[in-house]
């Protein structure tokens, strides 16, 4: 219970943090943001026009006003209108923010029905042909960059064989290309996590018992030694998980895909700041979400410390 | 000992070969890397052109070893900055210890928990994009891990009795630091950032392909495939070269890397 305050207050003074920064960062930023809320509308701009809208926008008071009026906004996740689109800022990411999710949950799909079996089978057939294989595969995995990778696929699938869209979304198949490229590049670094953790957990001791407890080499690997090995796994998910985050806003400038990674990179193109700033914020909330998830899985696959926290009260 | 030490001489050598080369890249290059030709325009492989040339007439061989300076020099010149931060600032935390350590390590999971690719568009976002403030965002995010690697090698070696004698008998901090702590430090460190250097170059070359990174007419890799994007049907070539220039170099400093770790047994993470 202790443990969730604490929890839940750093989650504030994270977004005060945030909040905090990025308003400074628009205000330090090049450029006037009136200015560029007029030049949308392509049209010439006379200085009683932006005298005017930046009245409207609160420009002109002190900055504290505007910094107090900023974080009540930021709070409620208002964060005024986008510059391109006139729509709220909070609708536009949210109306975004499933194809994303889409995206990287067919990502982590493919990773895992490519790396589980992969690194599965190197660590159980060491230093055999297979093994190398994946190590192959994972060194290439490391060196390829994964918009390349999807170029490739583009014109390798799309172009020359005509099997998958190379862009939008809508269906399975729009969704295919960019989630297979995104899986790939990240399967080659969980092929030899995994490897390395089996290998590990195939030494000790609780393997050989359950061995000399003659069950059956499925009934080994699977519940005893695979489940011990997801550790590092998980551990390791938590913190890609963040970056794959990162990596969905290449993936989806590379195929066109409506989420909310190819939005924020249009919105930096036309320094669109409030969805920037909206982006900011959600990113924020995200990150902080999956450590909380991150930390509270440690303790679903790893009972002893579980064991240990009873023991220390 | 010794062969440790000529191991570490010969990382430094090959770190040079590496820095020298890239700069006498530009040197090599046949044609200017920014003079337009129209009339020469998306040219398949030639003598004249040993890797064609682009929508703009523009000699790809040229762009790609003018690249080289603009991709991988960056990234070596933003490890070297993010090296030039962290070193100093493990060695005070682990040396000192008590609040400061306790402080910096704060500060560092902090910063840990965003990942570079967020952190830098969200500074491209809200600075414009740019190269500038790319290596920001880059050094902004991997001092962290430098500074922990150091701060627990530090840790480690501090408690050894070789310190303690020496500390014993006198030795200033001081030439402690420089003579023995060093040494430890400089390996590790040089491991991580050869491993580093690849991951580096994918995120300037990733995002200079979605713009947020070298401005055209730049040549940088990522920025090529990106303006030769619609021509790829017409011109293989703009696709292929510059990626494989991107593959080959970035598998050659992960081998490197690899090895290196293998060899001094470097746990990298950075905790």
């Amino acid at each position: 219970m202790k443990h969730v305050i604490r929890r839940i207050l750093e989650l504030i003074i994270f977004l005060m943090f945030l909040s905090f920064v990025s308003f400074s960062f628009i205000k330090m930023a090049p450029g006037d943001p009136a200015m560029s809320m007029m030049k949308t509308d392509e049209v010439a701009v006379t200085d009683e026009q932006l005298n005017q809208l930046r009245e409207e926008l609160g420009f002109n008071e002190p900055i504290y006003v505007q910094y107090w009026k900023w974080m009540q906004g930021f709070f409620r996740f208002d964060f005024g209108n986008s510059y391109m689109t006139k729509q709220p800022v909070g609708e536009e990411l949210l109306e975004r923010l499933p194809a994303t999710l889409e995206l990287t949950i067919a990502s982590l799909f493919i990773m895992v029905v490519v790396a589980f079996p992969l690194g599965s089978l190197a660590a159980i057939y060491r230093n055999t042909l297979l093994d190398e294989a994946s190590r192959l595969f994972a060194l290439l995995g490391a060196s390829v960059p994964s918009f390349w990778l999807g170029l490739i696929f583009i014109h390798l699938f799309a172009v020359e064989l005509n099997l998958f869209p190379s862009m939008g979304m809508g269906s399975w198949e729009h969704l295919f290309l960019p989630s297979l490229t995104l899986g790939l590049a990240m399967a080659a670094v969980y092929v030899r996590i995994l490897r390395s953790s089996l290998l590990n957990s195939f030494g000790q001791e609780f393997i050989r018992a359950a061995k000399a407890r003659g069950l059956s080499r499925p009934r080994v690997f699977f519940h005893h030694a695979f489940r011990h090995s997801l550790l590092p796994v998980i551990t390791i998910f938590g913190v890609s998980l963040g970056s794959l985050l990162g990596g969905t806003v290449i993936i989806e400038v590379l195929f066109a895909y409506p989420g909310i990674g190819k939005l924020v990179v249009d919105a930096i193109m036309k320094r669109d700041y409030p969805i920037i700033q909206g982006y900011i914020f959600l990113m924020g909330i995200l990150i902080m979400l999956i450590n909380l998830a991150v930390d509270a899985s440690y303790h679903l696959v790893h009972p002893e410390l579980r064991i240990r926290e009873v023991k220390q009260r | 000992m010794k062969r440790r030490r000529l191991r570490r001489k010969s990382i430094v050598v090959i770190w040079l070969c590496l820095v020298l080369g890239f700069i006498a890249a530009t040197y090599l290059a046949p044609h200017d890397p920014l003079s337009i030709d129209p009339t020469n325009r998306l040219q398949p492989v030639t003598l004249e052109h040993m890797f064609g040339t682009d929508h703009l007439g523009r000699d790809v061989l040229s762009r790609i070893l003018h690249g080289a300076k603009t991709t991988v020099g960056t990234s070596i010149l933003v490890i070297l900055i993010v090296l030039s931060i962290g070193v100093p600032i493990g060695i005070i935390a682990g040396g000192i210890g008590g609040v400061v350590d306790r402080v910096f390590m704060r500060i560092t999971d902090a910063f840990m928990a965003f990942p570079d690719f967020i952190v830098a568009i969200v500074l491209s976002g809200l600075l414009g994009p740019g190269m500038v403030n790319l290596m920001m965002a880059i050094i902004l995010v991997k001092w962290t891990s430098y500074a922990r690697l150091v701060r627990s090698t530090v840790i480690e070696e501090k408690g050894k009795n070789y310190i303690l004698i020496a500390e014993l008998n006198g030795v200033p901090p001081l030439v402690i630091l420089f003579k023995h702590l060093f040494p430890h430090v400089i390996g590790n460190v040089l491991v991580l950032g050869t491993l580093d250097i690849g991951k580096v170059i994918l995120m300037i070359a990733s995002l200079s392909y979605i713009g947020l990174g070298a401005q055209p007419p730049a040549p940088e890799w990522g920025a090529m495939l990106n303006e030769g994007r619609a021509y790829f049907q017409l011109a293989p070539h703009l696709m292929v070269v510059p990626g494989l220039a991107i593959v080959l170099v970035v598998l050659a400093t992960n081998l490197l890397g690899d090895r290196l770790r293998d060899y001094y047994d470097v746990k990298t993470g950075g905790s």
